[in-house]
């Protein structure tokens, strides 16, 4: 029974100690991964969200993204449209609640390429926006290009995907 | 040594709710309830998935909010045909989007004043009851793992209608059309 309770005792310290290596030292992917998931976070808001709430979490999404991010979007029925530097996207970012009463982002089913140098990523993923008070679901695939700056894994490419080819 | 007996007592009681007082019994009655609920589990997951029609493409066919079925293993050893209604996945399998399939690999397809035009001869479509004369797109010729897809509601402008080629890879599976589906 001691032994069992032994091996059990040590299973559990195993496993432990595997769960604090993966928070402490965490694979390429899984940073990639949560730190999509936190833009998803930072660029959803609520209709009756203050501004200090809102330029705090843009800040903090501007921590995200290289200087000199590149977003290209080409989806029917719009001209394509471009924005070519961080500063430019936290001014759009900015904007939204403008033009939208409310906004939830999720990405769904990120698909994480490493680069054989292991200092870039491709990322291919679905994003799953509701704007409040419509109806219909945005779904848009996009591929983000995400580079190691400074130890920092950064936003340098944003691009949509034509799921269907025109 | 009360204390000691006290937990034991708790654990006789825990141990009485978790596994009854006949373990073997309990254990044969469980079994066949968990092989069950295992393999409704990967049914609905690998097999027939269940799938939540959002948005008006493709009424009258389909209406927003009704629940369809996906059979994921039509196509494991067929292509999928002219009319089906068929599952293309974006990045992965969460979100799909849902059409119906018009035109074939290798086929040169276009729309002339609303109608589908497959290899230059409009396609009869019995399902549409909203087609809109000005679509118009140029005929292009498809890909040897493209398929043509596009929604029944064809009321909008075609900008506003998603619709396009398909990558084989992309098509998952075949919605099963129940009594009353067109």
């Amino acid at each position: 029974m001691k032994k069992l309770s032994n091996i059990i005792l040590l299973l559990a310290l195993a496993g432990l100690g595997y769960w604090l290596w993966t928070v402490f030292f965490p694979n390429p992917q899984q940073v990639i991964r949560n730190r999509l998931n936190k833009l998803a976070r930072l660029a959803s808001f609520s209709p009756g969200e203050g501004n200090i709430s809102r330029i705090s979490k843009i800040q903090r999404m501007g921590r995200l993204l290289a200087e000199d991010v590149q977003v290209i979007i080409d989806v029917p029925g719009t001209e394509i449209q471009t924005i070519k530097s961080r500063q430019e996207l936290m001014q759009a970012a900015m904007a939204a609640p403008r033009f939208a009463n409310g906004l939830k982002a999720e990405f769904l089913d990120m698909n994480i390429e490493l680069g054989s140098d292991t200092q870039s990523a491709i990322v291919d993923l679905t994003l799953k926006a509701k704007i409040g008070g419509e109806s219909d679901l945005i779904v848009q695939e996009l591929k983000f290009t995400m580079k190691k700056i400074n130890n920092d894994w950064l936003i340098t490419r944003v691009e949509t995907v034509k799921t269907l080819k025109p | 040594m009360s204390s000691e007996t006290k937990s034991m007592g708790i654990l006789d009681w825990a141990r009485a709710i978790a596994i009854g007082r006949r373990p073997k019994r309990t254990l044969v009655r469980l079994v066949p309830v968990i092989v069950l609920g295992l393999i409704t589990v990967l049914f609905f997951r690998f097999v027939l998935t269940p799938v939540r029609i959002t948005g008006p493409s493709m009424i009258p066919t389909f209406q927003d909010g009704s629940i369809k079925f996906l059979n994921r293993l039509a196509y494991l050893r067929s292509e999928p045909k002219r009319g089906d209604i068929v599952g293309i996945r974006y990045s992965g399998n969460h979100v799909l989007l849902v059409k119906r399939v018009v035109g074939l690999p290798g086929e040169l397809v276009g729309f002339q004043y609303g109608r589908f035009y497959v290899n230059g001869k409009p396609l009869h479509e019995p399902y549409l009851n909203y087609p809109c004369a000005k679509w118009h797109s140029e005929p292009k010729t498809l890909g040897p793992n493209e398929y043509y897809v596009v929604g029944d509601n064809r009321s909008m402008p075609i900008d506003f209608h998603y619709q396009g080629a398909a990558d084989r890879r992309r098509i998952i599976g075949k919605i099963l059309l129940l009594h009353g589906d067109s």
